[in-house]
């Protein structure tokens, strides 16, 4: 691993909040998680952070709106967006995250080492 | 191009030479088959496809009518083929009848001639053609919605499961190559593990009830006692701000049906009803013994076994659902709820669980005013359901024992045009003429105009527009003492008296749905 990033992990499911948290941790990685997109704008403007792991699909804000909010106001931040797909018919949400911004996209479920190559991916 | 194959059904020998020959002098080739008996006729139009059969009313072993019902498919509400009938001068009725079971057209027997066979023949195939592809839209869209469903239910399917693999996988993943491997994280990622397991075991168990093949442990309770026992746990879970009423009927029959299940359900509508009134206001359980027929067909587009079933009604003071809304509430993973708060899968559950339990369920809603939910439960039904997803014009009135001969004006206030014509037709086969409004001031301007022209106002109590169904009655009796009022609405009485419509209490009310014979008993008690 290059180095140790401070990384925001957004997601709705708690199970796959946790799950992710000990995958990002264990390849060296700090994590601050938030369970919308709400929440992971106000993190954002209290701290700074080299990546934004986020779900597409989530309650409150959509990780979408996130996306394209995020990239708005902190045009240096990587995103890697994922998605468990399915819930939206006939949109490829992954393909309009990157399209908006996302610099890399993950579709659940995903092993470590996918994580690790998309991170690389995201140019971080 | 392969002629026009025609089959002229009579036993008259000189009539049938007669339409031959003007088949033959219209100038264009048919095929032309003949035969004496609807025997013969059914016989061959089983063995050959004709383009048009010419029907004389009078055959020798049934009449035109019977013949047309033999070879009728109500669920196309259409024969085999286009069909003419031919009748005697006069009979005009029998050819209007003819064309209720599946002619096409009639021609009057003197009347025949090349032009007249030849407007006939066109005029039946087009009609049947046009019905084809009618019928064949209506499949294309009802095959789309399923498609639809199937596609939101896979779909919704495939995230949950995706999201429980995930935390599967990567908890796995973890465990064999992750660099922390301390007692208390290994217990950890086992931890997510086994959760995400459960939780994919309880979603399994949710799309079997959805497919209608949970095991199920019937057992034979009283509704009444059932409901009183949940009385609490109904309470809790409408929480403080929502008042319960229970309104239970007497003498109900007993019914053979899983009660945990049941109970299920019932929360289920509570906590549904509680977010629909923000956690204040009414809610009424009440309970009947209902008779479910035909006439239920006209109202509901379900299919449903008729006979005799006990009805649970749910019904709350909540914000409603558009007709939109309606349609969708028991489709999987439908939810009005913000994500995250609901799955959508609650109300598709019981919806098939009450289906594999032999039950019905069904809705009426207006926007603003709350929902009521009507449960039918079997007690005693009949084998074969009756499938109201055929045509819905084509259900038979005529198999209703109505008694004809009343008279009077009925101005009959309702705006659901499925309704209008089921009550135009009962109305009207009762003797009674009568004339539509579908909002409160259009109707009040056709009595202002004709006062005393009336004698009974039939108006639904919620209606479009600024004049519900009770301010009209109570306006109406002031241009006309003398003139009747029922009213009907698919809310109980007391639903109704919560929602502010108290006065409706002062005029005789008629529950929607309603059977043929429960209108006709209450028309003729306000007008004989």
């Amino acid at each position: 691993m290059a180095q140790a990033l401070n990384v925001l992990l957004v997601d709705d499911d708690e199970l796959v909040l946790g799950t992710l948290e000990d995958m990002l941790a264990d390849l060296g990685h700090h994590v601050i998680t938030a369970n919308d997109g709400d929440k992971a704008l106000k993190k954002l403007s209290e701290k700074s952070f080299d990546l934004l792991i986020t779900d597409v699909i989530m309650p409150v804000k959509e990780g979408i709106e996130t996306v394209s909010e995020v990239r708005r106001l902190y045009p240096g931040i990587k995103i890697i967006a994922m998605s468990g797909g399915g819930r939206t018919k006939n949109y490829d949400f992954l393909n309009l995250a990157l399209k908006i911004g996302a610099n890399a996209a993950l579709q659940k479920p995903f092993h470590a080492k996918d994580l690790r190559e998309a991170i690389e991916k995201s140019g971080v | 191009m392969p002629h026009s194959r025609i089959l002229i059904v009579d036993d008259d020998m000189i009539d049938r030479q007669l339409m031959k020959r003007c088949f033959t002098n219209s100038g264009e080739v048919f095929h032309i088959d003949e035969v004496e008996s609807a025997a013969e006729a059914i016989a061959r139009i089983q063995k050959d496809a004709y383009q048009c059969v010419f029907l004389d009313y009078f055959l020798p072993d049934k009449n035109g009518l019977e013949f047309l019902e033999s070879v009728y498919n109500p669920a196309t509400d259409l024969g085999p083929c286009p069909i003419v009938l031919i009748t005697g001068e006069g009979n005009e009725k029998l050819a209007i009848k003819a064309i209720r079971s599946g002619a096409q057209d009639y021609i009057i027997k003197d009347h025949i001639t090349v032009d007249a066979l030849m407007v006939s023949l066109a005029k039946a195939q087009e009609t049947f053609e046009l019905k084809l592809s009618r019928n064949k839209a209506i499949e294309q869209l009802v095959n789309a919605q399923k498609m639809e469903s199937l596609g939101k239910l896979t779909g919704g399917i495939a995230h949950d499961f995706n999201n429980l693999l995930q935390v599967i996988i990567g908890n796995a993943d973890l465990l064999v190559n992750g660099k922390i491997q301390d007692h208390e994280s290994i217990k950890r990622k086992a931890g997510l593990i086994l959760r995400a397991a459960e939780q994919g075991s309880e979603l399994t168990a949710r799309m079997l009830a959805f497919a209608r093949e949970q095991t199920l442990m019937p057992t034979t309770f009283d509704l009444n006692d059932a409901l009183e026992d949940m009385r609490e746990m109904l309470e809790m879970s409408a929480g403080q701000g929502v008042e319960i009423d229970f309104k239970f009927g007497k003498n109900l029959s007993a019914v053979t049906i899983d009660k945990v299940q049941l109970q299920t359900a019932l929360i289920n509508f509570t906590v549904n009803a509680r977010d629909a009134m923000s956690g204040k206001g009414h809610l009424f359980f009440e309970t009947h013994e209902r008779i479910l027929d035909k006439s239920f067909a006209v109202f509901e587009k379900q299919t449903f076994r008729p006979g005799r079933y006990v009805e649970i009604v749910i019904s709350d003071t909540g914000i409603g659902m558009s007709r939109d809304i309606k349609d969708k509430i028991f489709d999987p993973f439908f939810t009005t709820k913000a994500p995250g708060e609901g799955t959508g899968l609650g109300l598709s559950m019981v919806f098939g669980f009450i289906a594999q339990s032999g039950g019905l369920i069904t809705v009426y809603s207006e926007e603003n005013l709350g929902s009521t939910f009507h449960i039918y439960l079997p007690i005693d039904v009949e084998e074969k359901p009756l499938d109201s997803a055929a045509p819905r014009e084509i259900v038979p009135l005529r198999t209703f024992q109505i008694k004809s001969g009343a008279s009077g004006r009925i101005l009959v206030v309702e705006d659901d045009a499925n309704v209008r014509d089921f009550v135009s037709m009962a109305l009207k086969a009762m003797g009674y003429s009568i004339r539509f409004a579908d909002t409160g001031e259009a109707a009040l301007e056709i009595l202002r105009n004709d006062p005393a022209g009336f004698q009974l106002l039939f108006s639904d109590v919620i209606l479009g527009g600024g004049m519900n169904g009770v301010m009209l009655a109570e306006s109406a009796q002031k241009m006309n003492k003398g003139l009747k009022i029922l009213l009907c609405s698919g809310y109980t009485g007391e639903a109704l008296e919560k929602k502010g419509y108290s006065a409706a209490s002062r005029f005789p009310l008629l529950n929607k749905p309603y059977r043929v014979e429960t209108l006709e008993k209450k028309v003729r008690s306000l007008l004989d």
